[in-house]
């Protein structure tokens, strides 16, 4: 079984995507130049934006099908993902971002659930602190914690890696290889950096 | 008899509020987040009481609610008295006076949250009603809590269109600008001092805590 099928057209302004994707298990590098389409086909996948043309799986759910009119919302997709900037919650503490994303369970099994993950990204003596007190690599480490907490079927990493020195990169894309490989969830990680794709990439789709 | 202005309008103005405050947020979460037919009238409708002469607000508040009016014997054959010159009268023509003040606060406070950290929050698995109470709202609450104060304040210092419906009934509909206009009327200099510094009062601390939020709200 397929991780993500998906086909799509969508236009936008002059700009034109037309992408067919099918990713297995393990890390999948969407690469390509800036403005070729990358960050647009995660959001697509995710259900951000309505395409104009498309079919999308995700496992064995079918999320996206214009031909049948379906379009299943963002939050019943079970994606995971992680933006560029993190996107964290600023008026939530770091665990508490991390145990809204925990699906089930009363609020003390969602909080300890909560802590396992950002254990497992090496996050978890940053629990009870505000994201606007984090450094770029740390709020992207909760991030990650937090788009794992959900048990997604599918992570979307968006540029997770680009705002960061370089450091930092190698860290953090070390950590994200391992807990992909840990979870087994299959992963779709857009970047225009070469040496990115190089270190972690299982497969590697080229746009643009 | 000299603080009873001041009872009312306090009253007034509170229950003004917490109806403005329900209905303003929600028709500005309305306005922010989704399209409909309409959307633009609708909300140039809802802004009308900020540029219309209060008077000529209150006056067709009048006709629209006055004894012979559908809504006025509609609501005289139930209640068993009429909405103008009374109470309740002088409530609803505060509320169309305040309304739009919170209304156009929270839509502005509500449209500056980055709309990807919803985005986000959907992508956790959020439901919309809870994107809502636990990201949109409370990041944009410095913002709508001072439009909340600021249609507090302008329920307060209401005077033409309260006047219009609901009278200057000493004791019964008289709030405190009118009550400050009658004492001139009569001469009475010392009792219109009084009433104007308790209001100037009110008002500054009002602007003191708009201000305050405000200037906190960038973070």
């Amino acid at each position: 079984m397929s991780a993500l099928v998906a086909s799509v057209h969508h236009q936008l302004g002059e700009f034109c995507l037309d992408i067919d994707l099918d990713l297995d298990a393990g890390l999948t590098v969407l690469f390509g130049p800036s403005a070729a389409g990358k960050s647009l086909t995660l959001a697509i996948v995710a259900g951000f934006i309505r395409p104009d043309r498309a079919r999308i799986v995700i496992g064995e759910s079918v999320v996206t099908d214009t031909s049948l009119d379906v379009h299943i919302r963002t939050q019943a997709r079970r994606i995971g993902m992680v933006f560029q900037d993190g996107l964290l919650l600023p008026h939530r503490s770091v665990v508490d971002n991390v145990a809204l994303a925990v699906r089930s369970g009363d609020r003390t099994v969602r909080r300890s659930r909560a802590e396992e993950w950002l254990e497992r990204v090496g996050a978890q003596q940053l629990a009870q602190r505000r994201p606007r007190n984090l450094s770029g690599g740390q709020r992207q480490r909760v991030a990650l914690a937090r788009a794992l907490a959900g048990e997604p079927q599918l992570l979307l990493l968006d540029e997770p890696l680009s705002a960061l020195d370089t450091n930092t990169r190698v860290d953090l894309g070390s950590v994200i290889r391992r807990v992909v490989d840990d979870t087994g969830t299959p992963a779709l990680f857009v970047t225009h950096d070469i040496a990115e794709r190089d270190a972690l990439a299982d497969h590697v789709v080229r746009l643009g | 008899m000299v603080w009873s202005p001041l009872w009312l309008s306090l009253r007034i103005a509170a229950i003004v509020t917490g109806i403005v405050a329900v209905s303003g947020v929600g028709g500005a979460y309305a306005l922010a987040k989704s399209r409909f037919v309409g959307r633009g009238i609708l909300e140039a409708l809802a802004s009308l009481p900020i540029v219309l002469p209060p008077t000529v607000l209150g006056y067709y508040l009048l006709v629209l609610m006055g004894r012979d009016s559908t809504i006025g014997r509609t609501w005289e054959r139930i209640v068993g008295r009429p909405i103008v010159f009374t109470v309740t009268g002088a409530v609803i023509a505060a509320s169309v006076a305040s309304f739009p003040f919170c209304l156009r606060a929270a839509r502005a406070a509500l449209e500056s949250v980055d709309p990807r950290l919803e985005q986000a929050a959907r992508a956790i698995g959020l439901p919309e009603w809870r994107v809502a109470l636990q990201v949109t709202l409370p990041l944009a609450w410095r913002g709508i809590l001072a439009g909340i104060v600021l249609s507090f304040a302008r329920a307060l210092g209401d005077f033409g269109a309260t006047v219009m419906v609901a009278g200057n009934i000493p004791g019964r509909t008289q709030t405190m600008p009118i009550a400050v206009y009658d004492a001139v009327q009569a001469g009475n200099d010392d009792r219109a001092a009084l009433l104007a510094m308790v209001l100037s009062a009110i008002a500054v601390v009002i602007l003191a805590v708009v201000e305050r939020l405000a200037r906190v709200g960038t973070r």
